[in-house]
């Protein structure tokens, strides 16, 4: 009789037991800005401070994070620490950055999931033989992969042109991706335009007007007192808008040779192949990839218009229909075109999805824009936007949430500017 | 002799209250299923809510014995909700048919109709009097009381119920899940866990990753964040979380 008592009362659990499986789908949920605090030690030094705000301010500008600054103590136990983490997923934030200095030339920085008190990154970095900003820059474009799987884009630059409308003469800056620490990098007493970054090294190769010419140049970034080199192949007429091939070595540039008219040049390998040969005006080429480049061209309406070439079969297709299209720069990433088009007037930019074959305008406010350029990680856009009175500032475009931010600050007239790829 | 019967009552006793006892409580048990466990399908309850679906709008049961087909249905309530808003629009009158008003050439054909026929005539005035005559909806009002159509309807209320609940479930995690910015619209990440009978959340694992952290790390929060409703409490639960 025991037996049987005990056998039932077990088939009674076991049928309690049995709750079921419930799935659920959520979806259509307003979007936010993560929270996520930096803990750094209350006894700290000026490295760690400077590191933190320039990582916050990082953080900030792609408008996908809301960073707060908090302090703990030095001497405090692993599990003291991890309380205090713990206690951070309790008032809502379920991200944390713990930054210390494990020695003179070694940081340390972990990223905490709060919730489950698990580590999600762990690296040490050494200090030396690097500025504490390109360092800060770099952590936060570690954390920002880390957790959104975007590529890098704090550690990448700006370049671009000021104009001295006085003197008639302009210099090239280059500066953070943020249009911060502005530094001077060719100053020249005649015009220089449309500087362009090398895709594989830290070079920037640009356009200097002589009296009679305008001769491309390049010169690096990293070595000092180095020499501008002249890189033109045509000594007569004008030579610019130079783009660099995946592979590094190869380039297309537009050039006239003196005839009036601006065609295409392919320098590859050793030899020099003119890609196009028609009436109109043909430039600011981009690669595409090794076989595909895109141009801005008049010769077919008259108004400029964006094509896409094939080097190898010599086909051209024309991507844009009517009105008045410049300043092509294309995405890898993402496998878009962004370009500039008169509307109503005002040169606005547009998006050209390779894939759907749609056009898209990204910009409806008044003030000509001009020479976009994709950030690294294809999230942002980077253009110059003329002003009220003869000025004209830099702007960014934020494709996630479509917010445009200006990035510099005086009252200069900044043009050609031009965003380089993160150098390892 | 006295002394063995005696013995063998108190047996007898203690077996037929065993006997009875195991059959109460058997009969207990099998009751007890009946009434608390049984459902029709008792293994897996599985939702897939469209966003579309509103879910504010009411389920209307076919009655059992009835096989009404499911397009009449929007119909009938179309034709309920509308009486019921027409009602509130301030616009909204009730209207007579008045009699047709009579020319001389309707009286001098009417006339001719033999009594029985009036009377029948009368009668229907009388009817048509006492109807409301609805007017048509107002194509400009701003207040449209459109009614929702809902494709499930339902024979079985225990599943409405379970409907009803998913539903509610979903719009609270609506209201407390904040994704962040910058996800792509293809990310997709599923959280298992089992809600005890304190209402509090255990064993939380994901099953799939959307491969962005931080996606997944607010899911996560969402999910602590929230007080789960009554009815979860022992359950365990598979939630799908897309932008």
């Amino acid at each position: 009789m025991k037996t049987i008592y005990l056998f039932i009362i077990f088939l009674t659990k076991c049928s309690l037991s049995i709750t079921g499986n419930i799935e659920l789908t959520v979806c259509n949920a307003q979007h936010t800005k993560m929270p996520i605090v930096l803990l750094i030690p209350q006894e700290r030094n000026k490295h760690i401070d400077e590191i933190v705000h320039i990582i916050k301010k990082d953080l900030l500008f792609v408008d996908q994070f809301e960073p707060s600054i908090a302090t703990y103590n030095d001497h405090a136990t692993k599990k003291e620490l991890q309380k205090k983490i713990q206690k951070l997923a309790t008032l809502g934030i379920p991200l944390a950055i713990l930054i210390s200095e494990s020695s003179e030339f070694v940081m340390e920085c972990h990223l905490y999931d709060t919730i489950q008190c698990s580590s999600l990154l762990s690296k040490r970095y050494k200090k030396k033989n690097i500025h504490i900003r390109n360092l800060a820059h770099k952590i936060a474009d570690e954390i920002r992969k880390t957790l959104t799987q975007n590529d890098h884009l704090f550690s990448s630059k700006i370049t671009y042109c000021k104009k001295d409308i006085q003197k008639n003469t302009s210099k090239i800056y280059i500066a953070d991706f943020d249009g911060s620490n502005e530094k001077l990098i060719v100053d020249s007493s005649t015009i220089v335009i449309a500087p362009r970054w090398h895709i594989k090294k830290p070079e920037l190769s640009y356009s200097q007007y002589t009296n009679t010419t305008m001769q491309l140049k390049s010169t690096s970034i990293e070595k000092k007192g180095q020499q501008e080199k002249n890189i033109s192949h045509f000594e007569n007429g004008i030579n610019m808008a130079i783009d660099y091939a995946p592979n590094g070595e190869d380039y297309v540039f537009c050039a006239s040779k003196g005839d009036g008219c601006c065609q295409i040049y392919l320098y590859q390998g050793t030899t020099l192949k003119q890609c196009t040969n028609n009436k109109g005006n043909n430039d600011s080429p981009v690669f595409i990839d090794e076989d595909h480049i895109c141009f801005c061209s008049n010769f077919q309406t008259g108004n400029p218009q964006i094509y896409i070439g094939n080097i190898k079969t010599g086909h051209v297709q024309r991507i844009t229909k009517g009105g008045y299209c410049t300043s092509p720069s294309y995405c890898v990433k993402i496998n878009q075109i962004a370009y500039h088009m008169m509307i109503k007037g005002t040169m606005q930019i547009m998006m050209y999805d390779r894939t759907t074959k749609m056009h898209t305008q990204l910009t409806f406010d008044q003030g000509n824009k001009h020479n976009v350029s994709w950030s690294p990680d294809g999230a942002f856009l980077l253009y110059a936007h003329e002003g009220a009175n003869n000025s004209s500032h830099l702007e960014t475009f934020n494709l996630t949430t479509k917010s445009i931010k200006p990035l510099s600050k005086d009252e200069h007239y900044h043009h050609y500017p031009h965003w380089s790829p993160v150098y390892v | 002799m006295w002394l063995l019967q005696h013995k063998n009552t108190h047996k007898k006793i203690t077996l037929w209250l065993k006997i009875a006892s195991f059959c109460l409580f058997f009969h207990f048990i099998i009751l007890f299923w009946i009434f608390c466990l049984y459902q029709e399908n008792k293994f897996m309850h599985i939702f897939s809510i469209d966003k579309k679906t509103n879910y504010s709008s009411p389920i209307f049961f076919v009655p059992v014995g009835i096989s009404a087909p499911i397009q009449t249905a929007p119909q009938k309530t179309a034709s309920i909700t509308q009486k019921r808003a027409l009602s509130k629009d301030p616009h909204y009158s009730k209207t007579t048919i008045d009699p047709v008003q009579k020319d001389d050439k309707n009286q001098e054909k009417k006339t001719t109709i033999p009594d029985i026929n009036k009377k029948l005539i009368s009668e229907k005035t009388d009817i048509k009097k006492n109807c409301t005559k609805l007017e048509p909806p107002l194509t400009n009002n701003k207040n449209k009381h459109e009614s929702t159509y809902n494709p499930q309807i339902s024979h079985n209320y225990r599943e409405v119920e379970a409907l009803r609940r998913g539903a509610q479930l979903q719009k609270e995690l609506v209201n407390q899940w904040h994704p962040p910015i910058g996800t792509r619209p293809d990310c997709t990440c599923d959280i298992s866990f089992f809600v005890n009978r304190q209402g509090k959340i255990e064993n939380l694992k994901t099953t799939k990753s959307s491969q962005a952290i931080m996606f997944d790390i607010s899911a996560r929060q969402a999910l602590f964040s929230m007080k789960m409703p009554q009815w979860t409490y022992g359950k365990s639960l598979t939630i799908t979380f897309k932008p």
